[in-house]
């Protein structure tokens, strides 16, 4: 279109330029003509006046000629002769003027010999006068000889004149005619050049129009893109230009990117990039990728205004003119953040699916896998088209068959599948053990189900079964042990003291009865039977505590320390009658045991500090505690003969003895007890002591705010 | 003599009876004392019945009642008392050589009036005994329908 109304104006600018170049060589050719023509007319007009001037010339010489025959006078004859040379003169002139003119010649060849015989003749009379005088002269004149002759020249110059006449009336009439011709050819040629103009004028204008309204359409097709661009929502379309600063934006870009234009444009898109990919270079290299490849696509991670973060798709196009030069770029930018989290959380699912341990299937009512996931080839060493192939049914052991089948048939019927378990052959032909949950999409006639493979938990269940008979079986016995001890301590109780008895109350009546017939010796023997005797009762006694403390059930109740030590004082006023005895005790925390068991380990702790101290006056006695992590530590410490560490294992040992019982009395049981009692409480219970510098027994007992948090 | 207060001794062992007759007699409380050699002849006693037939006995002032009998124990023959309209306000103190726990809480369960451990010691045991026998068979008011002193 743009071509065609430059071609039409330049064919129609050149058309005219050439119509004028012709109206202007006309004109010139016309001009040349008639200035031509003029010449000619102009000519005839001077051999007229030519012709007329010899006239003249030749009315001289006979005027001259004749005041020189009048008067002799010779300035006449000078002026005949002068008239002669100018009549030579002008003969040559009319000759060459009418030089052209072939009849004119013949004229003046004939006029040439009558003008020289005229001269001469004048010649002859002046030179008669001269010689013979005026009168000679005058016969000569009179002859008329002269004048005849001026006659033929006069009549012989008039017919050159009126050759020239006609000639002048025909160039004249020529020159009118090339005026008009002239005249008429640049008429025509302007009207001509007019047309052309005017036709190309409305060519060129028609076109002009159309242009205009093509651009008016372009233009409004330019702004409905601009319109469009600047509206769409989904995607941001910015320009950049060569340098990568934002020119356009928009309203996708705002709504993508939270910018407004005039925040925006200006700025390097280097700001909707993260930090790290700016200095990985992404931005340099989006750019000269575009540059170099036309366009370049790239998904990533952006940064919007508020620096949250959406996953775009950007592709970015080079823009260059039609001289190939770098416009700029356009830059398109979809948020595929939503697309992205729903691939991602396919792509865990998938995951989920391809590395889930459990055995994950999709089955049809039809009874065949529809899809399975890894976990059952790795599971089942089948191949997964060996799986997809048979029913699953030919998978599960024969003796679930009936089972599994009713188990589908109730998830067919809508009901969930919870923990059911069946065994699936293994390619190996051994058989694993899955526990299912399921559910049927019924109208897909589908079963989304889960297996776990809980082989070796049945294998562990069963064990567990086993230890727990096994443990059954020992609790049994026991309890039938317990039952036979108790049974045998309460024997001990009744039956194995009733000898010593016997044996105690015997003697002493024996000796009532005899004592006046026993010596010493005898009295002796005696009393050493009763003391045995008693002693073996005081064993059995510590023994049956002991026994006791193992097996009763713990009382536990709060209890007051320090007035449970009172008692224990109180109680042991025949050992310290008589004997001067430090105390030291602290003011000690409650805790909560059983009271009779801690009454006993104070009684044995207090009473074995009493005993032991028994050689020091004065014996110092100190009973203290401390609370360390979440326990008290109750300690008894004395000053008495202590022991020797290396024998520190032995102190808690039942039956064990440090002293001999002759030194300081006792069964060898008490501290067995206070560690049994210890124990029982969860306590810890040990000694320090040096020998003959006294000894420290410890116990622990847990704090009471710990005792009745746990038992919250 | 004036026949003092009876004493119904309950004891399967000859020797303990020997001892704790000696030791009644050592603290002058030889009142009458009917012994009894198991729970079944102790039941006969105070019902009348079996070789006490026939005797006018009366209840005892006291029962001092072993617990480890055979045939029938010492826990029976209480249970048996307690459950007795006519017998179930006599005292009964258990004399055992046991100290098991069950027995005492059993015991007094069942509705005894003391419980004595027979120590082995010859000499607390009299002391014991002295003790018992000076509360329950002469301080202690015996309920109604019990022997009382004669003259």
């Amino acid at each position: 279109m743009k071509t065609s109304v430059e071609n039409k104006v330049v064919v129609g600018f050149a058309t005219s330029v050439l119509a004028l170049l012709g109206l202007g060589w006309l004109s010139y050719q016309t001009s040349i003509n008639s200035t031509t023509a003029q010449d000619w007319v102009t000519h005839t007009y001077k051999v007229v006046a030519t012709l007329e001037q010899g006239r003249a010339i030749l009315t001289d010489a006979e005027t001259a000629q004749r005041g020189y025959l009048l008067t002799g006078d010779e300035i006449f004859s000078k002026d005949t002769q002068n008239a002669q040379s100018r009549v030579a003169g002008w003969l040559v002139n009319l000759r060459q003027l009418t030089a052209d003119n072939l009849e004119q010649q013949k004229r003046l060849d004939e006029l040439h010999p009558l003008i020289s015989q005229r001269l001469a003749m004048l010649n002859n009379r002046i030179q008669l006068r001269r010689e013979k005088g005026f009168q000679a002269a005058v016969d000569a004149v009179a002859t008329r000889q002269g004048t005849a002759l001026s006659q033929k020249i006069q009549n012989a110059i008039t017919a050159m004149r009126d050759a020239e006449d006609q000639l002048l009336l025909q160039r004249q009439q020529a020159l009118r005619a090339d005026t008009r011709f002239a005249e008429a050819t640049i008429l025509i040629a302007t009207a001509l050049a007019v047309i052309i103009g005017l036709v190309a004028v409305i060519f060129i204008h028609r076109d002009l129009k159309k242009r205009r309204e093509a651009e008016e359409i372009l233009r409004q097709s330019e702004e409905r893109a601009r319109l469009m661009i600047g509206s769409i929502k989904d995607y941001a379309v910015i320009m950049l230009d060569p340098g990568g600063r934002v020119m356009s934006w928009n309203e996708g870009a705002r709504s993508i990117k939270g910018y407004t234009a005039e925040e925006i444009v200006g700025q390097h898109f280097s700001k909707f990039y993260p930090q790290e990919s700016v200095r990985e270079g992404w931005v340099e290299k989006m750019l000269s990728e575009a540059t170099a490849k036309g366009r370049f696509e790239h998904e990533g991670w952006r940064v919007r205004k508020d620096g949250s973060r959406f996953w775009a798709d950007v592709i970015v196009t080079a823009m260059r003119g039609t001289d190939g030069g770098l416009l700029g770029f356009v830059k398109v930018t979809r948020d595929l953040t939503e697309r992205k989290r729903a691939e991602q959380v396919q792509e865990e699912r998938d995951r989920f699916f391809e590395l889930s341990r459990d055995m994950i299937c999709v089955a049809g009512f039809d009874g065949y896998f529809k899809s399975i996931n890894p976990a059952w080839e790795r599971t089942l060493g089948f191949s997964r088209e060996e799986l997809l192939a048979s029913p699953f049914i030919a998978f599960v052991h024969s003796e679930d068959h009936a089972a599994t089948q009713a188990e589908a048939q109730k998830l067919s019927g809508g009901e969930e599948t919870i923990n059911f378990e069946n065994r699936y052959r293994c390619k190996d032909g051994s058989y694993r053990w899955f526990a299912w949950s399921a559910r049927a999409a019924i109208p897909q006639k589908l079963i989304y189900a889960a297996a776990r493979d809980i082989t070796e938990q049945k294998l562990a269940r069963e064990k567990i079964i086993q230890l727990n008979a096994d443990l059954r079986r020992h609790a049994v016995q026991l309890e039938a042990a317990n039952k036979e001890l108790e049974a045998f301590s309460y024997s001990v109780s009744h039956d194995l003291r009733a000898p010593l008895r016997h044996i105690d109350g015997f003697v002493k009546l024996f000796d009532k009865q005899e004592n006046g017939n026993l010596d010493d010796r005898g009295r002796r023997y005696l009393g050493i039977i009763a003391d045995s005797a008693r002693r073996m009762g005081a064993l059995i006694d510590d023994l049956l505590i002991f026994s006791r403390m193992g097996r009763s059930e713990l009382r536990r109740s709060r209890l007051e320390t320090n007035s449970l030590i009172s008692e224990v004082v109180d109680s042991l006023q025949t050992e310290i009658q008589g004997r001067r005895i430090v105390w030291k005790i602290d003011t000690l925390p409650q805790v909560e045991a059983d009271a009779a068991m801690l009454r006993q380990v104070w009684a044995n702790l207090i009473g074995n500090a009493v005993k032991y101290s028994r050689p020091r006056d004065p014996a110092e006695i100190e009973i203290g505690y401390k609370a360390e992590n979440g326990e008290f530590v109750f300690f008894v410490r004395d000053n008495g003969v202590g022991f020797d560490m290396q024998y520190a294992h032995k102190l808690f040992g039942v039956f064990q003895r440090l002293h001999r019982a002759e030194e300081f009395e006792g069964t060898g049981i008490g501290l067995a007890n206070v560690q049994r009692i210890i124990h029982r409480h969860s306590g810890r219970v040990w000694a320090e002591g040096k020998l003959d510098e006294g000894a420290t027994f410890y116990f622990s007992l847990p704090q009471i705010k710990i005792i009745t948090a746990t038992k919250e | 003599m004036a026949p003092l207060k009876r004493i119904l001794l309950v004891e399967d062992s000859e020797r303990d009876i020997e001892l704790t007759l000696a030791a009644l007699e050592e603290n002058n409380l030889a009142n009458e004392v009917v012994v009894a050699r198991d729970g079944a002849e102790a039941l006969d006693y105070l019902y009348g019945r079996g070789k006490f037939a026939g005797h006018a006995n009366g209840l005892p002032v006291v029962v001092l009642l072993d617990l480890k009998m055979p045939k029938v124990d010492g826990l029976e023959v209480l249970r048996q008392m307690r459950n007795d309209t006519g017998l179930k306000h006599v005292p009964v103190v258990m004399i055992t050589s046991s100290r098991e726990e069950q027995d005492l809480v059993k015991s007094y369960q069942l509705g005894v009036n003391a419980y004595v451990v027979k120590p082995v010691d010859f000499q607390q045991f009299v002391d014991s005994v002295k003790e018992i026998g000076f509360f329950w068979a002469i301080i202690n008011e015996p309920p109604p329908g019990s022997l009382k002193r004669h003259g």
